[in-house]
């Protein structure tokens, strides 16, 4: 377990690696999986009444109508499967980009290639449900290697030389 | 030109020091990984050439740094608010 905090040395020594570790497709996996429940919803309500509409000149108005909120959720969920597919999900091992240069989707895509559940909208319940076969009341923190070093000027400047914990600050996401 | 080379080598102090500083966290939990070891070793090193370097002539960086055995030369330096520009 990496703790930065001195405070807690002696109760890191007491700590083993963790039992059950984190598994990055797993959680992936099951966030894909999720999508079924998608699929399943409801439709919104604007799309209901354009199902019972006849068709008829204000149909055409409908069809280039914004999407509902779901339906675009599940199309960017697609695009990011798909994604996902040809790049790997394997990519604890490439160096992160700094915050700044990461957008609103490479923020979500690396916080779920770095095992996180909480990418988008952490507080949704799908979002939750990615540990839903997890053990309740236990924490799980990946062992940290030594490996990645910034070189020493970009370590100052950062805030922390081992680039794996140079992370997007999420929280803001959070808080919306 | 003595204030910027002053002012790089207490940028490299820092940078160094800090460097150590989050090794040493890493050694805190990972108390035998001899990459890290030798990662710390090396830097403490350099961190001291630093000091030593800007001690002899910027006068010292902390009490710690008096070396003249002659006289107390601490206060002889300007304090950190005291800082040509």
């Amino acid at each position: 377990m990496q703790n930065q905090f001195s405070g807690y040395r002696s109760a890191n020594r007491n700590l083993c690696k963790p039992t059950v570790s984190l598994d990055v497709n797993n959680i992936c996996n099951t966030e894909y999986e999720s999508k079924s429940k998608h699929e399943s919803k409801p439709k919104c309500e604007s799309e209901m009444k354009h199902e019972s509409k006849p068709k008829c000149e204000s149909e055409m108005k409908y069809e280039s109508k914004p999407k509902c909120e779901s339906e675009m959720e599940y199309e960017s969920k697609s695009k990011y499967e798909s994604e996902m597919k040809y790049e790997g999900k394997h990519k604890c091992e490439s160096k992160p980009k700094y915050e700044s240069d990461m957008g609103y989707e490479d923020k979500t895509k690396y916080a779920c290639n770095m095992g996180w559940p909480c990418n988008v909208k952490p507080m949704m319940k799908e979002k939750q449900d990615c540990l839903e076969n997890m053990p309740i009341a236990m924490a799980y923190v990946p062992w940290q290697q030594w490996r990645d070093l910034y070189c020493a000027q970009d370590g100052y400047r950062r805030g922390t030389i081992f680039s794996e914990l140079d992370l997007p600050f999420l929280a803001a996401e959070v808080c919306k | 030109m003595k204030n910027r080379q002053k002012e790089e080598l207490l940028n490299l102090i820092g940078t160094i020091g800090f460097n150590m500083f989050d090794t040493v966290l890493f050694l805190d939990t990972h108390p035998e990984n001899q990459e890290a070891l030798a990662y710390y070793h090396k830097y403490h090193e350099l961190q001291k050439q630093a000091v030593r370097e800007y001690t002899t002539h910027f006068g010292p960086l902390s009490s710690d740094n008096v070396n003249d055995t002659n006289r107390w030369t601490w206060v002889e330096t300007p304090w950190p608010w005291e800082m040509e520009d």
